[in-house]
């Protein structure tokens, strides 16, 4: 089985300060996003998934978020059996996404607390983490779970690295479990994440790790496509 | 002002020093509440237990960001009592801090981690606490949830600091078992030590007294300068110790000129008193002939200016400095020129290695046992007694490149 473990706003310099072995599993770096004009989350998982870069295609979409592509167009379709849990630009759950957006508002506007925010997002953590814990007991060529709470509780508290580094860690765990499953076994963000003061804003570069001998020098996110489909 | 117990933590690295002083701060209540409930929440949203590590990431965080955690001083409160921590990153730091006047120690914690016993650099942070004087001195044998709590591994670790103590004047007031990480015995009695019936560290540490306040020491006014306004003579200068008002019968030294105070200049309200800290100027009732690097001190308190000082001298210049060889000796505004007449002993301060006895030079590093022979007479205390003129710097090339402080009052 091959698994990728998505996760939105993994910073490779907390990564390699933490030193979380099992994110970093035998190889890993950051990936080169020089060719984006900006790190855009829905622009790069979908550049990611399709092996092409998406972002004019995207950009010119009414509303960015609601853009979705269709199977035949990402790796997925190369593969017998396939499931992606709310992957953007594919099967994200926009409900969820919205909500998120709104509560972020929220804050700023004073009217809802970090505490509630974070609720809201840890909640639907466990949510995902548990559909894709069990995607990973069937019987899958390939699985990819996307887990957004790094950057989305980052958005808010990137710059308290003690409180970022309990989700880093949890991520460590989750990446850990399933090492116990997958054969091969992808970790990649689609950017990371700077401090600006409490919060945090996208950083120019992303992260990826495989637990195969798999050496790549910067990648970019469109480049990992070819490299799931021969594997 | 109020008052401090200043005290610092010494021991191998990795011995638990910061996750003592995480501990404490912790345990005391004195980290911002927000933050730590923040951390909290977020082990309770992802279902995890919540430790005692993400403190220490907190504090790791602050300390880094320079917030809360100063890097020098950490400021705590138990009760009524006030506490800073000097947290000096190195031995070296710390010695030359506390040479220089930076920070004044009242007391020292040493911390051993009990499951791997007694190093290298426990030895050598004991030897620089005698050689700085501190008596008030807290053993913790830490890292005892390692070791099971068992009484037996803590005695044995126990009698083998005892016989290597016994090469030195210190006598620990405390030796406890605790573990910092697990909060044993810190600032809460533990139910895991069970056969320890002694006081907690903060309990040990409330016992300790502070320093006597300057204020309270004897009268060092050293002479900064002198000003002729309308015709009366202003002497001024900071006040190191103690205190003046008008009418105090004063001795300058090393003169021996008497006088008494017959006013004191203020820049504002009048002052009829002035005290240690202050920078302040004062008149007398006659003609002296008082020069930059006089000190005045009380009548009732005239110490004997000295030429010949028994001092630990440690060495931070780049060149040796030699037996004989003319440098200056800088105390307060007394600067005079001086040299080393006897190099008793001399060690490496980072390996406390024995280097040698009766040397001919101290080198960059090391320290010494050493005699002064000053060549004018300057005002000496006892290091313990009265910090500032206990305390000196050697001046070569005109660079401080040593200091000391004075253990012998010939």
């Amino acid at each position: 089985m091959i698994v990728i473990v998505g996760i939105d706003g993994l910073e490779y310099d907390y990564v390699k300060e933490f030193g979380f072995p099992n994110l970093m599993q035998d190889n890993y770096g950051t990936t080169d996003l020089s060719e984006f004009e900006e790190p855009r989350t829905m622009v790069i998982w979908s550049s990611f998934l399709s092996g092409k870069n998406q972002e004019k295609r995207i950009l010119a979409e009414k509303e960015m978020w609601k853009f979705k592509l269709g199977t035949e167009e990402t790796l997925f379709s190369k593969f017998n059996k396939h499931i992606a849990i709310d992957v953007p630009g594919y099967t994200q759950d926009m409900e969820q996404h919205n909500r998120e957006r709104q509560a972020m508002k929220d804050f700023f506007d004073d009217k809802t607390t970090v505490e509630e925010y974070d609720k809201m997002v840890f909640a639907h953590h466990n949510k995902i983490k548990e559909k894709f814990f069990e995607s990973l007991e069937q019987d899958y060529d390939i699985v990819m779970g996307y887990f957004n709470a790094a950057d989305v509780i980052g958005h808010l508290s990137f710059g308290l690295k003690a409180k970022m580094k309990l989700i880093y860690k949890e991520m460590d765990e989750i990446v850990k479990k399933t090492s116990e499953k997958a054969d091969t076994m992808l970790v990649i963000s689609d950017h990371g994440m700077k401090a600006i003061g409490r919060f945090g804003d996208h950083s120019n570069h992303g992260f990826w790790s495989f637990n195969k001998d798999i050496k790549l020098e910067n990648p970019k996110p469109t480049d990992f496509y070819e490299l799931l489909i021969k594997l | 002002m109020e008052e401090y117990l200043s005290f610092v933590i010494v021991g191998h690295i990795d011995h638990g020093k910061s996750t003592l002083i995480g501990r404490l701060l912790y345990d005391t209540d004195s980290l911002p509440e927000e933050k730590i409930e923040e951390i909290k929440s977020t082990c309770q949203m992802l279902g995890k237990p919540f430790e005692f590590a993400y403190v220490m990431d907190h504090l790791d965080e602050e300390r880094e960001k320079g917030i809360t955690i100063d890097t020098a001083q950490i400021f705590f409160k138990k009760g009524n009592r006030n506490y800073i921590i000097i947290d000096a990153p190195g031995h070296k730091e710390f010695i030359k801090n506390m040479l220089t006047g930076a920070s004044q120690a009242d007391a020292a914690v040493v911390i051993i981690d009990t499951d791997e016993g007694i190093k290298e650099q426990t030895r050598r942070h004991i030897y620089l606490l005698s050689m700085l004087g501190i008596e008030q001195v807290i053993v913790v044998f830490n890292k005892m949830d390692k070791v099971g709590y068992k009484k037996e591994r803590f005695e044995e670790v126990k009698a083998e600091l005892e016989g290597f103590l016994s090469n030195f004047s210190i006598k620990p007031a405390y030796m406890m078992p605790i573990s910092a990480r697990e909060g044993d015995n810190v600032v809460n009695k533990s139910e895991n030590t069970g056969w320890y019936e002694g006081p907690t560290v903060i309990d040990a540490l409330n016992s300790f007294r502070n320093r006597l306040s300057l204020l309270e020491r004897a009268l060092r006014f050293p002479v900064q300068d002198i000003y002729e306004m309308d015709g009366k003579k202003i002497y001024a200068g900071r006040i190191e110790s103690g205190k003046l008002k008008n009418g105090d019968s004063i001795v300058i030294l090393p003169s021996g000129e008497t006088a008494t105070v017959a006013s004191i200049e203020n820049f504002g309200p009048e002052l009829s008193e002035a005290e240690a800290g202050r920078s302040t100027g004062i008149t007398l009732d006659r003609e002296t002939k008082a020069e930059r690097g006089s000190m005045i001190c009380g009548s009732g308190s005239k110490p004997e200016p000295k030429t010949k000082i028994k001092a630990n001298v440690f060495w931070m210049g780049n060149d040796p400095v030699k037996k004989g060889e003319e440098i200056s000796y800088k105390s307060t505004t007394q600067e005079v020129t001086c040299r080393i007449a006897n190099i008793e002993r001399k060690i490496n301060s980072s390996t406390l290695e024995l280097l040698g006895t009766d040397s001919d030079e101290l080198a960059g590093l090391e320290a010494g046992q050493v005699s002064l022979e000053l060549d004018s007479p300057v005002v000496v205390d006892d290091f313990n007694d009265i910090p500032p003129t206990g305390r000196f710097v050697l001046v070569k090339d005109g660079l401080v490149q040593g200091g000391g402080i004075v253990t012998h009052l010939e």
